[in-house]
């Protein structure tokens, strides 16, 4: 089902029309039919009947994992065996190629060859999304920070609830579940933020992140032809891209999300304000960077494995050894599987995971000389020409990182930063080169344009301490519609659309 | 052990674990308060509390402590 469609919207409006005349106790039920209804027609039966079983598996693992609260051992047991059986249903529709290739390769050094090709495999909509939702809610049970849901069908629903099925966010039980089943009366506020927000999306996505698109994908598709800056052009367009799809896609997942009063955690909170990479991951897809830490970094460094490896490490190398050694391998090996859950290539894993990882771990090995270095050069630390410097060199990393990501192959990333150095050509900003990358003058003038309305609202934001619907919504009705009606206007004149946009480009729709 | 000895003995934890005889840490102090204290050294410090009171924080507990005010209730229900 196309989000940017008209008859998504329909749907949903009949939805919403269903849900705020049912009784408010039976809301929920709503909710449910149209999310079943929702994945049925983007997956087909048989898909949904796949996410069905895995969810039906959790709910009995979680009602199991509370039962023999008494017994740990078993607990233990049934909730291992339930992450197991969730974490499998996702490598097999997600993953398994990444395994295919490891396999023919490992068998290829001998000199032979695996009758084994990759395969090609359609994977429930939004499967990387509810998938880590039920293992957070498993663990949550285990620990007892969530109650076990005795009813199947609620777990559905907080596993496949439609909006977050698009493009996440991760949710967890104790942030939505009882605002999914409790049931909203019909709020002013609810529609009009929701409305906004929407647009906002579309802002973003069909007028920004689609004008991007054709210049990032006329470099990509063609890298082998481009060198020097046009590849740090490309790059950079390519994190902005990204940027307003996701970002975007976000908006209107929790834009649809609020007409029915139920309001999902934010996954954004301007992320190029980030002063370090960690910072970044704290502030960019922040649902995901919480889940990796709650889920698999504190229980991974807490464990037996690491206290006692670093035990020995201190024993034999020191107590600063003892603490960082740990650290740092717990850090790599959860980079690497953020990287593995974007996708089992060496181009995700690399270019959105352990790069990342090699970037914190190489900064905290080398803090305590910069540290040094800093007050050799009496640099002043707490003013704004230093965090600017920290945010330019943050963001240079992200754009590194994300051209891999980007790149069709983890080799075809690197070789194109190997163009980026071979030629300096700045002409390309001045003899209009750039208007040859598949937009014209005028459509880089819109993008400009809209790419400053982004910042400014960005800026309103970060001072104002607020959202800006917030601030909007204090402002008198004429400055409010008219900015409204500007930006609604914006969209429908400049947005990509209409017959032969495929909406199915949404960068995060894959995951 | 009273609740003062309880913060007594968590500065001293806090200032081994990050290395800073300065800090001074009462019921709403948060990460966002001491400049080291990110995910990254969040473990080492629950471990190193755990063993200077000699308890264990369960994984619950380490992912929704909120502030060391609720650290501290922690400790003294398990002591």
């Amino acid at each position: 089902m196309n989000i940017i469609s008209l008859s998504f919207y329909v749907a949903v409006l009949c939805a919403l029309i269903l849900y705020y005349v049912t009784p408010i106790k039976f809301r929920w039920g709503v909710l449910l039919g149209f999310s079943g209804y929702f994945v049925v027609n983007a997956n087909g039966i048989r898909l949904a009947a796949y996410m069905a079983a895995v969810i039906v598996c959790t709910y009995v693992a979680a009602l199991l994992t509370d039962r023999y609260r008494k017994a740990p051992r078993l607990s233990k047991t049934i909730l291992i065996i339930g992450i197991i059986l969730d974490g499998v249903s996702l490598v097999a529709m997600k993953e398994l190629n990444f395994f295919i290739h490891g396999a023919r390769a490992a068998v290829s050094l001998f000199g032979s060859s695996l009758p084994l090709n990759p395969v090609s495999i359609l994977a429930p909509i939004g499967i990387s999304y509810y998938t880590l939702s039920l293992i957070g809610y498993l663990a949550d049970v285990y620990w007892g920070t969530a109650k076990a849901e005795r009813n199947p069908l609620k777990v559905a629903l907080f596993a496949g609830y439609f909006p977050v099925l698009i493009a996440g966010p991760i949710v967890r039980k104790r942030e939505v579940f009882d605002s999914l089943m409790e049931g909203h009366p019909l709020e002013y506020r609810n529609i009009t933020y929701g409305l906004q927000r929407i647009v906002w999306g579309f802002f973003k996505k069909l007028v920004i992140s689609e004008r991007f698109a054709v210049v990032v994908n006329t470099v990509y598709d063609n890298y082998y032809v481009y060198s020097g800056l046009y590849v740090w052009v490309a790059a950079v367009c390519f994190l902005m891209q990204l940027y307003t799809d996701f970002s975007g896609g976000i908006d209107i997942c929790l834009g649809i999300s609020q007409l029915f009063g139920i309001h999902l955690p934010e996954n954004f909170e301007l992320p190029f304000l980030s002063r370090s990479v960690s910072e970044f991951w704290r502030r960019w897809h922040i649902t995901l960077g919480g889940w990796l830490r709650d889920y698999i970094y504190y229980p991974m460094m807490k464990s037996d494995l690491f206290q006692g490896l670093g035990t020995r490490i201190k024993k034999k190398w020191g107590k600063k050894a003892g603490k960082k050694i740990p650290l740092y391998v717990v850090t790599l090996i959860s980079w690497f599987l953020v990287g593995f859950w974007h996708g089992g290539g060496w181009n995700y894993i690399f270019g959105v995971g352990l790069f990342y990882g090699m970037v914190i771990v190489v900064g905290q090995i080398l803090e305590p000389w910069f540290k040094r270095l800093i007050a050799i050069l009496k640099i002043n630390t707490e003013c704004f020409s230093w965090h600017l410097f920290q945010m330019a060199r943050t963001f240079l990393v992200l754009v590194f990182a994300n051209s891999l990501f980007r790149a069709a192959s983890l080799k075809s990333g690197f070789q194109m930063w190997k163009m980026a150095f071979a030629q300096w050509n700045p002409w390309i900003f001045f003899d209009k080169s750039l208007y040859e990358l598949g937009l014209s003058q005028t459509e880089w003038e819109i993008l400009m344009v809209s790419l400053l309305i982004l910042l400014v609202c960005g800026l309103l934001r970060h001072f104002l301490k607020i959202p800006v619907r917030q601030w909007l919504g204090q402002q008198n009705m004429l400055f409010r519609w008219g900015v409204l009606i500007l930006l609604i206007l914006w969209v429908f004149v400049y947005g990509y659309y209409g017959p032969g946009f495929d909406a199915q480009s949404f960068i995060y729709f894959q995951f | 052990m009273t609740r003062e000895g309880v913060f007594e003995k968590l500065n001293q934890v806090f200032r081994d674990v990050f290395d800073d005889e300065e800090i001074q840490v009462n019921d709403s102090t948060t990460a966002d308060d001491i400049e080291d204290w990110d995910s990254l050294e969040h473990i080492n410090l629950i471990v190193a509390v755990e063993k200077a009171f000699g308890m264990k924080f369960n994984m619950g507990e380490v992912t929704t402590m909120k502030n060391v005010g609720e650290m501290a209730d922690i400790i003294l229900q398990r002591m």
